[in-house]
């Protein structure tokens, strides 16, 4: 998979969790998506909150989930890479990026077979996603939401 | 003035019926401002082409004295005309300098918003992200008649929840950052009391001010501030020697630095007060400002930080938006920047205008400097007079101390004369202990006669302020009398000042030529045009007291329209029929007393003794002398008897009496042999006049004051509202 369609599956997937759990910001995705990729870095560090000259007063500032849910969707995808290209060792990476998407519900149409994820392997992802979002100063309750929603919009291989 | 009842209580005044805080501060930055770049620039002509300057004054001085060695009138002429145009190149480039520091501002300002946009990284906010907040803001500006929308703009790359309303002449913006766009979902009244404010800012017209105050520090210091710095910096490297001016001049530098600065620091706090109460005005009471203030974080505690600080602390917010009188109050530590910034730009501006203008027009040169800078002084006046009586009259409350206003307004010209450039030069000048000591004396009685003459002149204000906030029904007629209160006081601060100025030069000098001239100086046209006006703008209240008063307070004096208005204080009365018999009186007295005067002279002094010139000097004086003391009799009777508009009521009794006191003077003449012209006429009437009202202001203010202590004293329970109805 290349990095433009790797980019584009991370903001698919980061686009679905943030109108699940933080709505409010999806006029802000775009951008904030944009600046994410152009520095990471950058877009993950929270500023605080300055009293400008001349603007209203030392607001507070809101602690946005877009950039996290960006960092931890790329996570996740390079895991999932991983994972999928240990199973398939002999496949193409055109072939890797096509099932590591389809890993995702969003991406399935209904009639292939999916490959699955073990529940070892959700659980796997379900912890780098919790620790990512704690290392980037989400609160706890946050982090395991996001973490959860992640989760919840991977394909389950069910015994 | 009388009780009003409690409801006004209740009721929010209107505090943008009157010019507010943020364009008045801005007056007074711009005049500091001018009066701090012609301080910095007549310093950096010194220091850059001082000493050519120097050598091409002793040239000219030479050349003089070689040309007429014994004519001493001569030697001056010569000198003076080849000083001009010298006097004249430097007062060019201190005129240029300052029309660069003010272009410089004017590029900044200019610039600004597409400073902001690039440094604030904003981008116009498009139908594309977010065309639900779009709708919104435009339905607001619709809601609030906005008569233009901004541009929206916004970061959405920021987190804190802030908005700025920014712009130029023409072109207005206001910014939204990504957190504030989120609060659209999450809590919409919030979103909604920002933007408000926000929206407020356009709505007060003071994003331009604003933004211009903050130009013109940066052009300050870049362009006048620093250069001056270095230049006593290298004036000071170059010689030792020259150590007493470089911190006579260095403390007076900081001094206007500080000025400047805290002046652009008040009128950014000041914005946002005014902001915060149109936004409370257009959200009502269940909006959610009072909350998003309560969530922002404070200033630093102390005064020099509050003092400092470009946004006022948010608990001065939340109190302003619920007693919308505070911005009605203005303190005395304004009066006195007002005080300094005036008097500072005058002095200095005067020098300049004495440098430009050709030889002896220093007359001239004084009258141009006090009318650009007295108004600022005179606005602050009538405007603050008029704010703390409003509130007062309001809220039933005593009319507040007009000496407060009046001194800081005062010790603050005291302040900014010491400040000037002339004062900082002249100070080294002086060669004696002895000379210090006389010119120190005669200062100090000349501070006490402008300090006196400020309060008395308050006072009338506050007078006239109550007697027409009686009357007026609607915001027009409240400019009309605002204005009309403006250019008198105006007009008659300007020509006093002007009569303290030259007082002062010439006292300085010699105090007997200061003694010989009152008489030239009270035949003047225009300052009994002045003084007829102390009476004349209050009694004409007078002629609309017909008028039926409205039931109660009329609905645009106050913020929330809403609430039930309060009923109107019964109208105070006025009487002048009073004052007229009073100056009446004291024309018949002096008529009496000046022909019983003229046949007792007759008698008991012989001819050649009357015929000399020295006698009939102090017949005129002593005549004069008593028609004053009896019309400021008549001012003072009429003042302690009447507890409202003592003062216009006193200095009408007071013009009344003079005038018949002139007829009395011409009278008395005729009848002894003398004859009249009308030039001789009109002089002796000016002089009686002036002389009379001039001493009855200051009378007729004691005896008010000392009659309004007297009522208090006699009826500590009574209001003093109830007082003034007797």
């Amino acid at each position: 998979m290349n990095e433009t369609d790797n980019h584009q599956l991370i903001i698919d997937i980061s686009r679905d969790m943030v109108a699940q759990i933080a709505p409010q910001e999806l006029p802000l995705f775009r951008a904030q998506s944009q600046a994410y990729f152009d520095d990471p870095a950058e877009a993950l560090k929270q500023p605080v909150g300055q009293d400008g000259m001349l603007e209203f007063g030392a607001g507070e500032a809101v602690v946005f989930v877009t950039p996290i849910v960006l960092a931890l969707a790329s996570e996740i995808v390079v895991f999932l890479s991983g994972e999928i290209r240990t199973s398939f060792a002999k496949q193409s990476a055109d072939l890797v990026g096509d099932l590591v998407k389809k890993l995702f519900k969003r991406f399935r149409t209904g009639k292939e077979q999916p490959p699955a994820l073990t529940d070892a392997q959700l659980a796997q992802v379900r912890t780098i996603a919790y620790q990512k979002a704690r290392q980037l100063k989400l609160a706890e309750a946050q982090a395991a939401l996001l973490a959860d929603a992640l989760v919840g919009g991977l394909a389950v291989t069910h015994p | 003035m009388t009780e009003a009842p409690t409801a006004a209580r209740r009721a929010r005044l209107n505090p943008f019926i009157f010019p507010a805080d943020t364009q008045m501060r801005f007056m007074l930055l711009i005049v500091a401002v001018l009066g701090a770049g012609v301080f910095s620039y007549f310093y950096l002509y010194t220091a850059i082409a001082g000493a050519q300057y120097t050598r091409d004054l002793i040239a000219c001085q030479d050349a003089a004295a070689a040309l007429y060695p014994h004519d001493l009138a001569a030697q001056i002429a010569t000198r003076e005309a080849c000083v001009e145009p010298l006097e004249q190149a430097q007062a060019a480039w201190i005129i240029g300098g300052t029309l660069l520091l003010f272009a410089t501002g004017a590029i900044v300002y200019w610039r600004t918003p597409a400073r902001k946009i690039r440094l604030s990284r904003l981008t116009p906010l498009t139908d594309e992200d977010a065309p639900d907040v779009i709708v919104y803001v435009a339905e607001i500006c619709r809601e609030i008649g906005l008569g233009r929308a901004p541009l929206l703009m916004w970061n959405p790359l920021d987190p804190v929840k802030r908005g700025v309303a920014f712009g130029r002449l023409g072109c207005s913006y206001v910014a939204l950052s990504g957190g504030l766009v989120t609060q659209f979902y999450t809590d919409r009244p919030a979103f909604r009391a920002v933007v408000l404010h926000e929206l407020a800012h356009l709505r007060n017209a003071d994003t331009d001010i604003s933004y211009f105050a903050v130009a013109i520090w940066q052009a300050f210091v870049l362009v006048a501030l620093a250069p001056f710095a270095i230049g006593l910096l290298a004036t000071l490297l170059r010689a030792l020697d020259d150590l007493g001016l470089v911190l006579n001049l260095a403390w007076r530098a900081a001094v206007l630095a500080a000025l400047v600065y805290v002046t652009r620091s008040a009128i950014l706090r000041t914005r946002e007060l005014y902001a915060d109460v149109r936004a409370l005005s257009w959200d009502g009471a269940g909006g959610a400002l009072d909350r998003v203030l309560a969530q922002l974080s404070g200033t630093r505690a102390g005064r020099w930080p509050a003092l400092l600080a470009m946004h006022p602390d948010p608990t001065i917010r939340r109190r302003t938006i619920e007693q919308t009188h505070r911005l009605l109050h203005m303190g005395g530590w304004e009066a006195f920047g007002t005080g300094f910034a005036t008097m500072l730009a005058c002095a200095n501006l005067f020098t300049l205008f004495a440098l430009l203008l050709p030889s002896r027009q220093e007359g001239l040169a004084a009258a141009l400097a006090l009318l650009l800078c007295a108004p600022l002084a005179a606005g602050y006046l009538v405007i603050g007079g008029w704010r703390g009586v409003f509130a007062s009259w309001a809220h039933g409350q005593p009319a507040p101390n007009a000496t407060r206003l009046a001194l800081g307004l005062g010790l603050g010209m005291l302040a900014g004369q010491l400040a000037a450039y002339y004062t900082a030069i002249q100070s080294l000048a002086f060669a004696s202990p002895a000379a210090r000591s006389d010119a120190a004396g005669f200062y100090l009685l000349w501070s006490i006669v402008l300090l006196a003459s400020l309060v008395c002149l308050q006072r009338w204000i506050g007078e006239t302020a109550a007697v027409w906030l009686d009357v007026i029904r609607t915001p027009g007629g409240l400019r009309r009398a605002l204005i009309a209160a403006i250019l008198v006081t105006a007009g008659l601060l300007s020509a006093w000042l002007g009569v303290l100025l030259r007082a002062q030069i010439v006292g300085e000098v010699s105090a007997q030529l200061l003694l010989s001239a009152p008489l030239t100086a009270l035949d003047s046209p225009p300052l009994l045009l002045g003084l007829a006006c102390l009476w004349a703008l209050p009694l004409a209240a007078w002629l609309r007291r017909g008028e039926s008063a409205a039931p109660t307070i009329a609905t645009w004096m106050l913020l929330d329209s809403t609430a039930s208005a309060p009923a109107h204080p019964p109208c105070s009365p006025l009487h002048p029929g009073l004052a007229l018999r009073y100056g009446l009186a004291a024309g018949l007295a002096f008529s009496l007393l000046i022909v019983l005067a003229r046949v007792g002279l007759r008698l008991a002094v012989p001819e050649e003794i009357r015929g000399t010139e020295r006698f009939f000097t102090l017949f005129v004086y002593g005549q004069l002398g008593l028609a004053a003391l009896l019309q400021a009799g008549a001012a003072m009777a009429t003042a302690a008897r009447l507890p409202h508009a003592g003062i216009a009521h006193g200095i009408f009794a007071a013009c009344i009496g003079g005038s018949l006191i002139v007829a009395g003077i011409l009278a008395s003449s005729l009848l002894f042999g003398g004859t009249l012209s009308l030039a001789v006429v009109g002089s002796i009437f000016a002089q009686i006049v002036n002389a009379g009202a001039l001493l009855s202001l200051p009378a007729a203010t004691c005896a008010a004051a000392l009659a309004e202590r007297q009522r208090r004293r006699r009826q500590p329970d009574k209001r003093p509202a109830q007082l003034a109805q007797g």
